[in-house]
C-alpha cells in the first residue's frame, strides 16, 4: 500500500515536470504570476498618478483656478510633436520655435484660468503639472505594454516589463517626491547652478536680460564677472544661452571665458556631490540654448569651461541635499581659481549657473 | 525511511527556506526609514553671524532675515537643504 502511494507520487512529479519543459504550460504559468505582480505595482502607479493629480488640482483651486479638473486634464495631456530630423538645415530653429510655442501656449491655458498672477506663481504651478504629466505617461507606458502583453500572450513582453518595473518605479517615486519641494518651493538638487551664481554674488542687484533671466556684475581679484542665472526664486530654468549670447554681443566680443556650471547625472557607484572639471558647455536644455552658448564661444573664440556636481537622476529632482550644498561651497571656491588662474587682470568672464532656480533668488 | 522519502523531506525544507527568504528580504527593504528636516541657513552678509532653523513656507535662499545680532548688517537665507535625522527606535 505504502509503495503503491509512492508509486503515483512520483509518476505525477515526474509527469508535471515532464509538461512544464516540454509544453507552454509552464511559460504560462510565469505569464500568470509576472502579470499579477505587474498589475499590483501598476497599481502604485496609479495611486502616485491620483496624488499629484490631486495635488495639482488643490495647487491651482488656490490659485483661483474656475475648473481646476479640466486644466490638469489639458495640461497633463499637452503633447509636442518633434520637428523632421531626417532634414537637418534649420532644426535646432525649428526645434525652438516648438518649444517657444509650447511655452507660450501652456502659459495662456493658465493664465486664462488663473487670472493674471506673478510669473513665480506661475513656473512653479506649471513645474507641479509638469510632474504631474510626466507621471501621467509613466503610467499609460505601463498600463499599455502590460495590456498589450496579455491580450497577445507575449511573454518576451511581459518580461521586459517585469525587469524594468524597479527602474521605472524608481523614477516614478522620485517625480512623486519631487511635489514636495516644488509645492513649497524647496531648491532642488538640479538647483546647484542657480545656488552658485547666487553665491558668487548674493547681494548684487539682478538685471533681467532675456525673459526670466537675469545677470549680476561682481569682481574678482581685478576681473569683471558677469553671473548668470534664471530669475527666480520661482521654478524655471530661464534661457541662459540666450542671456550669454546677449552679454558676449554687448561686449563686442571682448570676454576671456565662459564658465558654465551645472548638476550632471552620476553614474552608479560615484559619490554625490563629486566634482568633475571639463570643457564645453555644461546644459541639459534639448539643443536651442546649448547651442547659442557654443555659436557665440566659436564665434569670438571664447573658450568655454564645465564645472559639474554628479547627483543621481533622483537626487536632481528632490529637495537638495546638505552634500549638494557643501560641493556648491567647492564649486565657488573652484570657479574663483579658475578666474584668477585663467583670466587676465582687467578681462571680463562669463559664469552661468545653470539649472532650475525654484527657491533660490 | 527509505532514501526517495529522505530527498522528498529535503526538497520541502529548502522550499520553505527559500520562500521565507524572499519574504524576509521584501520586507527589509521597505523598512528602512530616515527622519527628515528641510533647514533653512541664514548667514550675515559680513560672515561674522550664522544660525539655522526649519524651513518657513516661503523662505528662499536670497530671502533677507532682518538684522544681524552682531554688526547690525543685513541677514539672509544662503542655502535650504534636507537633512537625514536618524530617528532613535
Ligand atoms: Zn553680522
Amino acid at each position: 500500500m505504502d509503495g503503491d502511494i509512492q508509486g503515483i507520487i512520483s509518476t505525477l512529479l515526474f509527469l508535471t515536470l515532464f509538461l512544464m519543459m516540454f509544453t507552454n504550460v509552464g511559460q504560462k504559468l510565469q505569464l500568470m504570476f509576472m502579470t499579477a505582480n505587474l498589475r499590483s505595482k501598476l497599481a502604485i502607479l496609479e495611486r502616485m498618478l491620483n496624488d499629484s493629480l490631486a495635488r495639482a488640482e488643490k495647487v491651482l483651486s488656490i490659485a483661483g483656478s474656475k475648473n481646476p479638473k479640466r486644466t490638469v486634464k489639458r495640461l497633463t495631456e499637452f503633447f509636442v510633436v518633434e520637428p523632421v530630423s531626417i532634414e537637418p538645415t534649420d532644426i535646432i530653429r525649428r526645434l525652438a520655435h516648438i518649444l517657444e510655442t509650447r511655452r507660450g501656449n501652456i502659459r495662456r491655458i493658465l493664465i486664462e484660468d488663473l487670472g493674471e498672477k506673478s510669473k513665480h506663481e506661475l513656473n512653479n504651478i506649471e513645474v507641479i503639472l509638469e510632474v504631474s504629466a510626466a507621471l501621467n505617461y509613466l503610467y499609460k507606458f505601463v498600463r499599455h505594454y502590460l495590456l498589450l502583453g496579455e491580450k497577445t500572450s507575449n511573454l518576451i513582453l511581459i518580461m521586459q516589463l517585469a525587469y524594468l518595473m524597479p527602474y521605472i518605479l524608481r523614477i516614478a517615486d522620485a517625480y512623486h517626491k519631487s511635489l514636495d519641494a516644488f509645492e513649497k518651493g524647496i531648491p532642488i538638487g538640479d538647483g546647484l547652478g542657480p545656488l552658485v551664481a547666487f553665491k558668487l554674488a548674493p547681494t548684487s542687484p539682478r538685471h533681467e536680460i532675456v525673459e526670466e533671466t537675469v545677470y549680476s556684475i561682481i569682481e574678482v581679484d581685478g576681473r569683471i564677472v558677469y553671473v548668470v542665472k534664471a530669475e527666480g526664486p520661482g521654478a524655471t530654468v530661464g534661457k541662459p544661452g540666450e542671456a550669454i549670447e546677449k552679454i558676449v554681443e554687448k561686449e563686442k566680443g571682448n570676454v576671456s571665458r565662459i564658465i558654465t556650471v551645472d548638476a550632471a547625472l552620476k553614474m552608479e557607484g560615484e559619490e554625490t556631490g563629486a566634482i568633475a572639471e571639463g570643457v564645453g558647455a555644461a546644459i541639459g536644455d534639448p539643443g536651442p540654448e546649448k547651442i547659442r552658448i557654443e555659436r557665440i564661444a566659436t564665434k569670438y573664440n571664447i573658450p568655454v569651461d564645465a564645472i559639474v556636481v554628479k547627483m543621481s537622476a533622483e537626487e536632481a529632482i528632490q529637495a537638495m541635499t546638505k552634500k549638494i550644498v557643501e560641493a556648491a561651497d567647492n564649486v565657488v571656491e573652484y570657479v574663483k581659481e579658475i578666474i584668477k588662474t585663467r583670466v587676465p587682470k582687467g578681462g571680463k568672464v562669463i559664469v552661468a549657473g545653470i539649472g532650475n532656480t525654484v527657491g533660490i533668488v | 525511511m527509505n532514501a526517495l522519502q529522505i530527498l522528498q523531506i529535503a526538497a520541502i525544507i529548502v522550499i520553505v527556506v527559500l520562500l521565507a527568504l524572499s519574504i524576509v528580504m521584501a520586507e527589509k527593504k521597505t523598512s528602512k526609514k530616515k527622519e527628515k528636516k528641510t533647514i533653512a541657513l541664514i548667514k550675515c552678509d559680513k560672515g561674522d553671524y550664522e544660525t539655522k532653523r526649519e524651513f518657513k513656507s516661503g523662505d528662499f535662499v536670497g530671502k533677507v532675515e532682518g538684522e544681524c545680532p552682531k554688526c547690525k548688517g543685513v541677514l539672509r537665507v544662503y542655502a535650504i537643504f534636507v537633512e537625514e535625522i536618524e530617528s532613535h527606535k
